[in-house]
């Protein structure tokens, strides 16, 4: 089992355990709640004292749960503080459009020979990072626009141009549910943020009526510096100790859609057995792909 | 969020801003300009490529699903608090209050709720303060990390995600304490 599915039961186990017994303590001893107000910290002590009342609290509490769990899946919500919030479904839904222009656009340079051009000039420096993408294949053009998306701070177009990236990865691994090396390492190089210009906390600061906006620059360059090195650095020992995903075609690689033999390497003057379905000469949308 | 007037900045910083402005449409510009040169059919390609970005939205709903309904109950129920509270103080509060190490624990899970837990070290302490300082670094050198995981890997259906979240977190904390470090000796020596 890989850690995320650790992580993810003791998010859920521990979570609601945690609130249970919070919430049948605090019906005992009363709760204690406190907020910043003007700077100032507020505290406030409600106590129960008869069984009902805390019955009634631990009922609270445990509606709260629920509540904000389903808030959080669902289209949209309203915080107590009076914000909307958009909960996953919202999110995705909301992409739909940022994704959408991205893919186009990409589709564009693709066409226009842009994104071959921009993998030719990358590709001798990523044989270091991602060994398996081969040569001028476009997944390492795509990297790239990820890459200086995420570095000069544009949010909006650095997650639909991440998201072509793992297409293009995905094209290449031969295990579709699993993640290759190079989706491995370009998943840890990002969360590791590659930031280098951080538009968005220099205007926050600013907004707060910072005098030196930009001063934590230099430490935070350092630092993300050196957490991108870890990342890279632990990726690559993974990727030692590790056996890849196959390729497309390789042996224990995905069947095909549709269970035809690989489209990749269809064996010349292969026979169609009588009452086999009939075999289309390449797969549609497939063929290019497959063949960088 | 209130804008502060422009003659109040550094010059640098309207340089960066208006650069930073104006990167998207002057990308949008050299690509479509570059790929009508070569004659390629613009509107007719770029349709086609942008008919993939609802399957790919669509693709990524159970993935964050299942990321946000864990972190939802997780901090719902006050168990983030408590994890937070319990080992705030590992770290001398001088070095790293414990409003901050708890953003720093919040931030791989929910980007709001690390920026809403940086604005209060801002209200609390101020901007320019330590805190502040450190908040900032610390905010700008770590990612959301299960929020990444599931968009990225959701949008091409992989569900096993091998080694790539134990990495990220690990970089996550060498950036945390790396943060920490250097703005502890740079915020005192650096005026």
């Amino acid at each position: 089992m890989t850690l995320l599915n650790h992580i993810w039961a003791f998010l859920i186990i521990i979570g609601i355990i945690t609130g249970l017994g919070s919430a049948v303590y605090q019906a005992q001893t009363g709760v204690t709640t406190s907020r910043i107000e003007n700077g100032i910290r507020v505290t406030e002590t409600i106590e129960y004292s008869t069984w009902k009342e805390k019955a009634a609290s631990i009922t609270k509490a445990g509606n709260k749960i629920a509540g904000d769990m389903f808030d959080m899946v669902g289209f949209q919500y309203t915080t107590p503080e009076g914000k909307t919030r958009d909960g996953a479904v919202g999110i995705a839904i909301g992409y739909i459009g940022l994704i959408a222009f991205w893919l186009g656009l990409m589709k564009l340079a693709e066409a226009a020979g842009l994104v071959a051009v921009l993998s030719r000039i990358i590709s001798p420096f990523f044989r270091l990072i991602f060994p398996s993408i081969p040569r001028d294949h476009p997944a390492s053009g795509a990297i790239l626009l990820n890459f200086s998306a995420n570095m000069l701070g544009l949010d909006n177009a650095a997650t639909p141009l991440g998201i072509k990236a793992m297409q293009e990865l995905q094209k290449l691994n031969g295990k579709k549910d699993t993640a290759s090396h190079a989706m491995c390492m370009f998943l840890a190089l990002n969360v590791s943020s590659l930031t280098i210009i951080p538009a968005s906390i220099i205007a926050l600061r600013a907004s707060q009526g910072s005098v030196s906006p930009a001063r934590f620059w230099p430490v935070m360059l350092v630092s993300t510096f050196i957490g991108s090195l870890t990342a890279l650095l632990l990726s690559k020992l993974m990727a030692r100790l590790t056996p890849d995903t196959p390729r497309p075609g390789e042996p224990g690689s995905d069947p095909p859609d549709g269970g035809f033999s690989s489209p990749l390497t269809p064996a010349p003057g292969d026979p169609v057995g009588p009452g086999a379905p009939p075999m289309p000469a390449t797969v549609p949308g497939t063929a290019a792909e497959t063949t960088p | 969020m209130k804008t502060i007037s422009p003659d109040m900045m550094p010059g640098w910083q309207i340089l960066s801003e208006m650069t930073s402005g104006w990167m998207i449409p002057l990308i949008i510009l050299f690509v479509v300009a570059y790929a009508y040169l070569r004659k390629v059919k613009v509107y007719e390609v770029f349709v086609e490529g942008a008919k993939e970005g609802f399957d790919v939205a669509v693709m990524i709903i159970p993935y964050l699903i299942a990321i946000f309904a864990a972190i939802a109950l997780f901090r719902a129920s006050g168990a983030l608090d408590y994890v937070a509270k319990a080992f705030a103080h590992i770290v001398a509060p001088a070095v790293m209050p414990a409003e901050v190490f708890m953003m720093a624990l919040v931030k791989p899970m929910s980007g709001s709720g690390a920026r809403g837990l940086m604005m209060d070290v801002f209200g609390q302490y101020g901007v320019d303060s330590y805190p502040g300082f450190l908040a900032s670094a610390v905010q700008g050198s770590t990612e959301t990390t299960f929020y990444v995981v599931a968009v990225y890997f959701g949008a091409v259906n992989v569900r096993n995600t091998r080694y790539t979240i134990g990495v990220g977190l690990i970089a996550e904390f060498v950036a945390v304490a790396v943060s920490t470090v250097l703005s502890y000796f740079y915020f005192n020596s650096v005026q």
